[in-house]
C-alpha cells in the first residue's frame, strides 16, 4: 500500500495529539496547501526563432504561443491545466490578470502590450500540476526578452533548452545550458525542427559529444513540431513516432512529474517527522508528570520556560544590532566601490576629450557600475546568511528550524528594480540625455550578465580591471587644451559624479529596504520557533497542573490515552519515513 | 561622382603624408605601405557570420574574385551573414568607424521560413521590416534575404537532376506531399532511387525540392527557365543589385573609407604631437565628403527611416546618385539638355525644402545635404 503525501498528512492533521497545537496545524495545512497545487514549472528557454513557442503549441495541441518566422513572443505565456479553456494577461504597470479570448492570446503576446499571458486548457499532459512557461528567449545579455526570460527560468523546477537541429550548438548556446544547469538542475535539451534538416542525426550526435565534453549531464531529444502538429490533426501515430514528441512527453511523465513527486514527499516527510517529534516530546513530558515526582517535572517545565524567555531578548538584540550593523557596511562599501569609479572617471577626463569618447565611456562607466553593485549585492547575500546562522545558534538544534528563504536571493525581482534606478535629470541637457540612453539600455541587462557570468564561476566582468581611460585612451587627444575643451571634461565629471550620487543613493534605499524586509522575515522566523517552544511548554505545564488536580483513576485514563497517542505517533512517523524513500 | 576624384585625390595625398610622418617606425611603414598599395586596388569584400552561416554557399552563388571569406581586416566593404538577426551580429556591427560599407544578409533565407513553400517571401518581409529599424538601419546599408543554397543549385542545375524534379513531380500529389513531409521520409531508404534523392536533397534542401516540383507543375517544364526562376527566387539578384548599389558604384568613396580607417588606426596606435596636422586632415576629409552624407542618407531614405513625400523622395535618390553618379544620371535628363539651368532650377527647389517650416529636422537636414549635392552637380559642370 503507498501513501501519498497529502494522506500522510491528512492523516497527521487527525491526531489530537497534533490538532491541538494550532501552530502546528496551520505550519501542515499550509504545506498541504502548498502539496495539492503542485505547480511543476517547465521553463521553455533557448535562442530567437529555435521553435520554442511552435515546440510547446505542439505538445499541447493548441495554438495559444504566437510562431512567427519573425520575431514574435515579447512575454512569457503560462500554460496550465483547466477543464475549460481560458486565457488572462497582465499589461505593463497592472498586477491584474485581465480575461481575453482565447483566440486572441497569441496576438496580445506578440503584440508587445503585455507582460505576461496565463493560459489554461483541458490536457492531459498538464495534470499533475505541470506548468509550461514558454519564454520570449535568450538574445545577447542586455534585452528585455533576455531579462525576462531569466526571470522565469529562476522559477523553473525543470527546464526545456531548445535549440534548432539545422546547425550544431555555438559556444554561447553552450554556455548558457551550463549556466541553465546552475539555477536548475532538471535540463532537458530539445532539438527542433527535424523535418527540414538533412543533417539532424549528426546534429544530435554532435551536440551529444559537445554537452559530455563540456561536462555537463543534459540529456537530448530531437523533435518536429511540425510533424507532430500533423499527427495531432490526422491521429497518426506513425507521424507521432517520428515527430519526436513521444520521448519528450516521457521525460515529462516520468522524470520531471516523477521528480516533482518525489520532491513534495521528502518535504512532506521532513513537515511529519518535525511536528510529531515537537508532539510526542510534549506527550512524555506529561507522562513523566504522572509519577510521584510530577512536581519536579512541572518546575523543569517551568525552568525551561524561564530560559526561553531569557533566550528570546537574547536573539532578537543580535538580530536588530546585527542588522544596522550590516545596513551601515553594506552602504560604506558601495561607497567605497564606487568612489574608486569616480576616480578613474576623474583621470580618464583629464586628458580625453568627453565629446569625442562619450559613447565608449558610458559603456565603460556602467559595466563598471553594473560590477559594484553586483558584488555589493553579492557580499550582502553572504553577510545576511552568516548573521542569520549566528542567531540560529542561538535555538537548540531541534527548535532553530529551517532558516527561511531571505528573500535576498531572487536575482531578477532584485535586478528589475535595478533597472528602473536612473536618474532622470542630469545637465547639461547634451549629455544627460546620452547619460541616460547610454546606461539604461544597458543596466538590468548587464546585471544580469554579471550574475551570468559569476555563476558560471567565471570572472565577473573581464574588463573589471581596466580603467576608463584604458578603453578610451584609443581616442585621446593630447594636444586639443583649449578652454571648450575644460569645460566639456568639468562638465562631463560633474554629470557623472551626480549620476553615480544617485546611484548610491537608490540601490543604498533598495538594500535598506530589502535587508529591512530581511530583518523582518527573521523575526518571524524565529519569534515563530520560540513560540513553538513557548506553546509545547505551556501545553505541558498546563496539563501537569490539570492532572496533579484529577482523581487517580482519570489519571490512569489519561496516561493509557497518551501511550495509545504516542503509539500512533510512531506509526505515523514510520509512514513519514518511507514517504521520503519510496521513488 | 563628381566629387569622387577629389576625394581620391585628398585620400592618396594623405596616405602619403602619413607614410612621410612615420617614416620613423617600421612597424606603422609596413603597415601604410601596404595600405597604400590597397587603395590602388579594386573593391575587395569580405564575407562575414558564424560558422555554417552559409559563407562558403553565397560565395559560390556570387562568383566574385574580390569577395573573401571570413576577413574583416583589410577589406573594403561587409555582407555579415546571419539567420535571425541577434544581439550579437548588432554588437559585430556597432565597431564600424565609419558605417557605410556593410550590407547584412539573411542567410540560409528559405530556414528562415520553415521550409515552407513561401518562405522565401516570408524571409523577404522580415528583411524589409529589419531594413526599415531605425537602430539596425544605422549600422548597414541594406538587409537583403537570400538561400545561397538554391541560388548555387539555380546555377548548377543538371539535366539528371532536372529529369529526377520532374518524376517527382509527375507522382500523385497525395504520394508527393508524404515525400516531402521530411527529410527523412524522402530519404527513406525502402523506396528506389535513394541516391539520386539523396543528391537532390544537399544540392536543394528539402526547401528547394517543394519549390521546384511546385514549379515544374505550374509549368516550367525546361530546365533553364526552371534555373532561372531558382535563381530569381533565391534573392541573389536582389543581393547582386544591393552590392552594386552599395559597393561597386561607390568603390572609390569605400576605397577611401578604408583608408581613413587605416590611417586613424596608425594615429591612435602611435599618437605624437607632430602628427596634429595629419589629424586635422583626417577629420576634415570625413567631414566635408560629401560622399559619406550621401550614402547615409541614401541608406535612410531607401530603408524609409527618413520620409518624404514620394516624388520628392524619389528626385533625392537620383540626385544622390542611386541610379547613376554623373551629373546627367543625377539630373535624370539627356546629356545634351541644358544642364547647369537644370540643375539651377533643382538648386533652387531643394534650398526651398531646406528652409520647409513645416517639414521635421530630420527631412530639412535631409534636404540640406540634398542642396550640397546639387552645389557639386554645378560645381562640376562650370568646372573648365
Ligand atoms: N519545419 C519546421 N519549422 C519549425 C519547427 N518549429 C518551428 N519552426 C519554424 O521556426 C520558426 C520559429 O518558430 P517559433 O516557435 O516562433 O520560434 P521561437 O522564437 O523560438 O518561439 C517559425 O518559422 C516556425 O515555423 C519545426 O519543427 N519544423
Ligand atoms: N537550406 C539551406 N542550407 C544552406 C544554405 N546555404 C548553406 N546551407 C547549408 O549550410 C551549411 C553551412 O554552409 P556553408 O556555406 O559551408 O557555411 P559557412 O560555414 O558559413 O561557410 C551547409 O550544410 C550548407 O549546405 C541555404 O541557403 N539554404
Ligand atoms: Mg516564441
Ligand atoms: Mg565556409
Amino acid at each position: 500500500m503507498t501513501m501519498t503525501a497529502l494522506d500522510v498528512i491528512d492523516e497527521a492533521l487527525r491526531q489530537p495529539a497534533i490538532g491541538r497545537r494550532r501552530d502546528l496545524t496551520s505550519r501542515l495545512s499550509r504545506l498541504r496547501g502548498r502539496l495539492a497545487d503542485p505547480a511543476i514549472r517547465v521553463v521553455v528557454v533557448g535562442g530567437l526563432k529555435q521553435g520554442k513557442s511552435q515546440l510547446v503549441n505542439a505538445l499541447l495541441g493548441t495554438s495559444v504561443c504566437p510562431v512567427h518566422d519573425d520575431v514574435a513572443s515579447a512575454a512569457p505565456a503560462v500554460i496550465r491545466h483547466a477543464d475549460q479553456s481560458w486565457a488572462a494577461v497582465v499589461r505593463p504597470g497592472q498586477q491584474r490578470l485581465e480575461p481575453v479570448e482565447i483566440e486572441r492570446v497569441a496576438e496580445e503576446i506578440s503584440g508587445g502590450q503585455v507582460v505576461r499571458a496565463e493560459v489554461g486548457v483541458p490536457r492531459a499532459v498538464l495534470s499533475g500540476g505541470l506548468v509550461i512557461v514558454d519564454t520570449p528567449g535568450v538574445d545577447g545579455l542586455r534585452s528585455e526578452h533576455t531579462s525576462r526570460t531569466l526571470a522565469e527560468l529562476a522559477e523553473a523546477d525543470a527546464v526545456l533548452a531548445v535549440t534548432d537541429s539545422l546547425t550544431e550548438l555555438s559556444p554561447a548556446e553552450l554556455q548558457f545550458l551550463r549556466f541553465a544547469t546552475t539555477i536548475c538542475p532538471n535540463v532537458l535539451g530539445v532539438l527542433t525542427k527535424t523535418d527540414m534538416s538533412p543533417r539532424w542525426r549528426s546534429h544530435l550526435e554532435r551536440n551529444r559529444m559537445l554537452i559530455a565534453e563540456a561536462g555537463l549531464a543534459i540529456p537530448l531529444v530531437a523533435v518536429s513540431s511540425v510533424l507532430r502538429e500533423r499527427a495531432l490533426r490526422t491521429s497518426d501515430q506513425n507521424v507521432n513516432a517520428e515527430s519526436g514528441f513521444p520521448a519528450l512527453v516521457g521525460y515529462l511523465e516520468n522524470t520531471v512529474k516523477a521528480q516533482a513527486g518525489l520532491l513534495a514527499r521528502r518535504s512532506a516527510s521532513e513537515a511529519i517527522l518535525a511536528v510529531t517529534e515537537q508532539v510526542s516530546l510534549g506527550l512524555r513530558a506529561e507522562l513523566s508528570t504522572q509519577d510521584p515526582s510530577s512536581l519536579a517535572g512541572l518546575e523543569d517545565a517551568q525552568r525551561a520556560a524561564e530560559l526561553l524567555r531569557r533566550q528570546s531578548s537574547r536573539w532578537q538584540n543580535m538580530l536588530m544590532d546585527g542588522m544596522a550593523d550590516l545596513m551601515s557596511d553594506v552602504d560604506h562599501d558601495l561607497r567605497e566601490r564606487t568612489r574608486i569609479i569616480l576616480r578613474h572617471t576623474d583621470q580618464a577626463f583629464d586628458k580625453a576629450d568627453p565629446a569625442k569618447t562619450w559613447d565608449q565611456f558610458c559603456d565603460w562607466l556602467a559595466d563598471k557600475l553594473t560590477d559594484a553593485v553586483l558584488r555589493n549585492y553579492d557580499w550582502t547575500v553572504e553577510r545576511t546568511h552568516w548573521l542569520s546562522q549566528r542567531i540560529a545558534e542561538q535555538f537548540d538544534e531541534e527548535s532553530r528550524g529551517t532558516l527561511p528563504d531571505l528573500g535576498l536571493r531572487d536575482p531578477a525581482r532584485v535586478l528589475e528594480r535595478m533597472g528602473g534606478l536612473l536618474t532622470p535629470d542630469l545637465a547639461p541637457p547634451g549629455i544627460a540625455n546620452k547619460v541616460i540612453t547610454g546606461l539604461r539600455g544597458s543596466y538590468s541587462g548587464m546585471l544580469m550578465f554579471g550574475l551570468l557570468t559569476s555563476l558560471m564561476g567565471m570572472p565577473l566582468v573581464n574588463f573589471v580591471s581596466v580603467g576608463a581611460g584604458a578603453v578610451m585612451g584609443a581616442k585621446t587627444l593630447k594636444e586639443e587644451r583649449d578652454a571648450q575643451l575644460k569645460r566639456r571634461q568639468a562638465v562631463a565629471k560633474t554629470a557623472v559624479q551626480r549620476h553615480v550620487d544617485e546611484l548610491v543613493f537608490q540601490v543604498g534605499k533598495h538594500s535598506r529596504d530589502a535587508l529591512r524586509q530581511v530583518q523582518r522575515r527573521l523575526r518571524e522566523h524565529f519569534t515563530e520557533q520560540a513560540e513553538q517552544l513557548q506553546d509545547a511548554l505551556s501545553d505541558s505545564i498546563r496539563r501537569a497542573r490539570d492532572l496533579a488536580n484529577a482523581d487517580l483513576v482519570a489519571r490512569n485514563q489519561r496516561n493509557q490515552s497518551i501511550a495509545e497517542e504516542i503509539n500512533t505517533l510512531v506509526a505515523l512517523r514510520q509512514r513519514a519515513q518511507a514517504l521520503a524513500i519510496t521513488s | 561622382m563628381i566629387t569622387q576624384e577629389l576625394l581620391t585625390e585628398d585620400t592618396r595625398a594623405m596616405l602619403e603624408w602619413a607614410l612621410r610622418l612615420y617614416r620613423g617606425s617600421a612597424k606603422a611603414t609596413n603597415f601604410l605601405t601596404q595600405q597604400r598599395q590597397l587603395f590602388e586596388e579594386p573593391l575587395r569584400v569580405g564575407v562575414t557570420g558564424r560558422p555554417k552561416a552559409g559563407k562558403s554557399t553565397l560565395l559560390d552563388a556570387l562568383d566574385e574574385d574580390d569577395f573573401i571569406e571570413g576577413h574583416t581586416s583589410d577589406v573594403d566593404a561587409v555582407l555579415h551573414l546571419t539567420g535571425p538577426v541577434r544581439a550579437e551580429d548588432r554588437s559585430a556591427l556597432q565597431g564600424n568607424p565609419i558605417p557605410v560599407n556593410t550590407i547584412v544578409v539573411l542567410a540560409r533565407a528559405d530556414e528562415l521560413g520553415g521550409g515552407r513553400v513561401d518562405a522565401m517571401s516570408s524571409a523577404k518581409m522580415i528583411a524589409r521590416r529589419l531594413r526599415a529599424e531605425p537602430e539596425l538601419g544605422q549600422l548597414c546599408q541594406d538587409v537583403v534575404a537570400v538561400a545561397g543554397l538554391l541560388a548555387v543549385a539555380g546555377r548548377t542545375l543538371t539535366d539528371a537532376e532536372f529529369d529526377a524534379l520532374v518524376a517527382l513531380a509527375a507522382l500523385p500529389r497525395e504520394e508527393l506531399d508524404e515525400l516531402l513531409l521530411s527529410t527523412d521520409r524522402f530519404m527513406n531508404p525502402a523506396l528506389e532511387d535513394v541516391v539520386l534523392r539523396q543528391g537532390l536533397l544537399e544540392c536543394l534542401g528539402l526547401f528547394g525540392i517543394r519549390l521546384c516540383t511546385t514549379l515544374v507543375r505550374r509549368g516550367y517544364g525546361d530546365p533553364s527557365r526552371l534555373a532561372a526562376e531558382l535563381v530569381q527566387r533565391s534573392g541573389l539578384n536582389d543581393l547582386r543589385l544591393s552590392i552594386r548599389r552599395h559597393f561597386t558604384e561607390r568603390a572609390p568613396v569605400l576605397k577611401a573609407r578604408s583608408a581613413l580607417v587605416a590611417v586613424e588606426t596608425v594615429l591612435r596606435a602611435e599618437p605624437r604631437p607632430e602628427a596634429r596636422g595629419l589629424h586635422a586632415e583626417v577629420e576634415r576629409i570625413q567631414v566635408t565628403t560629401q560622399d559619406f552624407r550621401e550614402l547615409r542618407l541614401l541608406a535612410a531614405l531607401q530603408t524609409g527611416r527618413i520620409e518624404l513625400p514620394s516624388e520628392i523622395a524619389t528626385e533625392a535618390e537620383q540626385l544622390l546618385g542611386l541610379s547613376g553618379t554623373s551629373p546627367a544620371n543625377r539630373l535624370g535628363s539627356d546629356d545634351g539638355a541644358d544642364l547647369l539651368h537644370i540643375a539651377m532650377a533643382v538648386l533652387d527647389r531643394w534650398q526651398a525644402y531646406a528652409s520647409n517650416p513645416v517639414w521635421r529636422r530630420a527631412q530639412t537636414t535631409a534636404a540640406k545635404t540634398v542642396v550640397h549635392t546639387c552645389e557639386a552637380i554645378i560645381d562640376t559642370l562650370t568646372r573648365p
